[in-house]
């Protein structure tokens, strides 16, 4: 994707935020509606400034000369974001804090290998993740008594 | 508030010599690898600070971004890869030096310079704090809400090569800092039925999905394999009393710029860095030799970058507004033990403040020493690859995430906004104009309404009361100095 073409899907949906934001703080109940500045003005002020800057720099996007530079997203970000995502759903379900951080710094370290993992990379990962899951035991669990589970 | 009616006894407690030894160490590992800066050093080590008295925690997170300050001139030195924004500056003149086989020298130049611009940092810390605070208490809400303003057009204007996407982020940061109970009202706001919204959004979540997970992303879209050094020969970081002597005009000169520069919200170490490495160049006898290794060009840099941590403790600490995404994280910090950053904090907690005080001093002196005995030791984080750090930084973002609330959603929310957060950096929209703005959020918004329904709905309130009025003219001078700057550099470009 284009910068440009990215630049005027994120203002887009800039825009469609602040209309939507807009919409909900006018649903915003006001105790006292008369003493001074309510809760919905703040919120209804800003929702329009967002809503005419994100406009203007969209126009100045639009009218400018296109950009050699490109936005990609990349395999291995999605992989690290995916990732991620299912090593909190893992821990909210199953609790276990370290043996799962363990796997995960494993998993993360395998992905991030070029190629296909050798034994000698498998057990190289496996040996970092105990030992790292192990320091953060020592540090949050046994020195700062911090509950991760 | 007598400067010296403060124990220093307490000060030298073993737990706060061992909270400034960690975080400076920390910092220095941290800064000194690329990609890693102060912010995300003071991020890893918040979860710590849960379990620590309040005074223990803040040196230990200052003392860090202490540390980072400097390491990130260990890579800009020997690879001539700046570890943090800050240190880009420095790889001007470290690197040329470390190329003639003076690397130890090149950082010991570093060193020394970072020691006094963190140092003079303390100081003005020390001397204009209190004034400032004493200043502030006769401030009300038309005072603050136009100091929150001036911090939000700083911010917006200095943060970002686009005016608007950085006016953009102030925006949205505000937006963001509406969600939540209404203080005033008891309304919810922007909530969606989330009893986790109902104290608005985390701020730990937040600020560590903006600058650590986005950070990480980055790496992982890079050169993972990168490793940075293979090994780092032994360098020898001490100077002669000639070699010092010959820096301390720019060293001098860097620690003012930095600590003007620092009292400014969202300008941070990095252009403090260039200003006073330009300023360096202009009044040198030897011009000719920056860019080949002069010591002058690291001294110069490396004391504003230092410095700018005192100056931006300044406005957190007198005025409860931090002036860098790190302060914010301290500011987060206080937050945890109960205590509100601000003018109250000299008469509610002034032993906390004065240990804050001297303890940035001692952190500094701490940073020397570890910088003397384990620069060796620290340079050699360069030799870790990148597919075993983005796991290790990852984790223990997440750990930091989940420890200050303990709540999943804030996972999920730091998440999102790590991955909205990369996009918006390579968009070039302005991340601390955000942050800043969604910490500023209600403090603007409440003494906005305060002061209306103390003038009954009038606006006169901002220009009928001394101090505010000369806050307003202030702005209007900042505003009317950036469109002239503004103004006057258009014809040249076109």
């Amino acid at each position: 994707m284009s910068a440009r073409l990215a630049n005027v899907l994120v203002l887009a949906i800039f825009i469609a935020a602040g209309l939507v934001y807009l919409w909900v703080s006018r649903q915003i109940m006001a105790g006292n509606p008369a003493a001074g500045i309510g809760p919905v003005q703040f919120p209804g002020a800003l929702a329009a400034l967002l809503v005419v800057l994100c406009a203007v720099e969209m126009v100045r996007t639009l009218r400018a000369a296109p950009e050699a530079e490109r936005i990609e997203i990349p395999p291995r970000l999605v992989a690290t974001v995916v990732l991620t995502g299912a090593f909190f759903a893992l821990w909210s379900v199953v609790g276990r804090f370290y043996p799962l951080a363990a796997g995960f710094f494993a998993v993360l370290v395998l992905v991030y290998q070029p190629g296909r993992p050798t034994p000698r990379g498998l057990a190289l990962a496996a040996g970092l993740a105990v030992a790292f899951a192990a320091g953060l035991w020592l540090v949050f669990g046994l020195a700062f008594g911090v509950r991760l589970d | 508030m007598d400067l010296l009616a403060f124990d220093f006894g307490s000060l030298f407690a073993v737990q706060n010599l061992l909270a400034i030894v960690f975080g400076t160490l920390v910092g220095l590992v941290v800064g000194t690898l690329p990609g890693l800066g102060a912010t995300i050093a003071v991020v890893l080590l918040l979860p710590l600070t849960y379990s620590m008295s309040p005074l223990a925690s803040i040196l230990m997170l200052i003392a860090a971004y202490q540390g980072a300050e400097y390491g990130g001139s260990i890579s800009s030195i020997i690879l001539g890869i700046p570890g943090t924004p800050a240190a880009v500056a420095t790889v001007m003149d470290g690197n040329p030096m470390a190329r003639k086989n003076m690397a130890g020298k090149a950082l010991g130049y570093s060193l020394a310079a970072s020691t006094v611009g963190g140092i003079f940092g303390g100081l003005v810390l020390l001397f204009l704090a209190v004034p400032l605070a004493r200043l502030a208490v006769r401030f009300s809400d038309p005072e603050f809400f136009l100091i929150g303003v001036a911090g939000l057009i700083a911010v917006a204007t200095l943060s970002s090569r686009s005016a608007t996407k950085s006016a953009i982020s102030v925006v949205l940061g505000l937006m963001i800092g509406t969600i939540g109970l209404d203080t005033f009202t008891g309304a919810l706001r922007f909530t969606f039925g989330r009893m986790e919204l109902l104290e608005g959004v985390g701020m730990i979540a937040l600020l560590t999905g903006m600058f650590a997970f986005s950070e990480i992303f980055v790496m992982v879209t890079n050169d993972l394999h990168k490793r940075y050094a293979r090994g780092t020969a032994s360098l020898r970081t001490g100077l002669s009393w000639a070699e010092f002597r010959g820096i301390l005009r720019p060293t001098m000169l860097g620690s003012v710029i930095g600590s003007i520069v620092g009292l400014f919200p969202g300008m941070g170490a990095g252009p403090a860095s260039w200003f006073a490495y330009i300023n360096a160049k202009k009044l040198s006898r030897r011009p000719q030799d920056f860019g080949h290794g002069s010591p002058e060009g690291i001294a110069a840099p490396e004391a504003a970058n230092n410095a700018t941590v005192g100056g931006a403790m300044v406005p957190l600490l007198a005025l409860g507004i931090p002036g860098s995404p790190s302060t914010a994280i301290i500011l987060g910090a206080f937050i945890i033990h109960g205590i509100q950053p601000g003018p109250n904090l000299f008469t509610n907690s002034a032993d906390l403040a004065f240990g804050v005080f001297y303890g940035f001093l001692l952190a500094t002196l701490v940073m020397y020493l570890a910088g003397r005995l384990v620069t060796n030791l620290f340079a050699r984080a360069l030799t870790i690859s990148n597919v075993y750090l983005v796991p290790i930084v990852l984790i223990l973002s997440i750990v930091g995430v989940y420890v200050s609330k303990g709540l999943f959603f804030d996972l999920w929310l730091a998440l999102g906004v790590g991955v909205l957060s990369y996009f918006l950096r390579r968009l070039d929209y302005s991340l601390p104009s955000f942050i800043l703005a969604f910490i500023l959020s209600p403090i603007i918004e409440e003494s906005l309404r305060r002061s209306m329904l103390l003038s009954d709905g009038s606006w006169s309130i901002f220009v009928t009361r001394p101090y505010a009025l000369t806050i307003l003219l202030l702005i209007a001078g900042f505003v009317g100095a950036a469109l002239f700057g503004r103004l006057r550099r258009r014809p040249n470009l076109e």
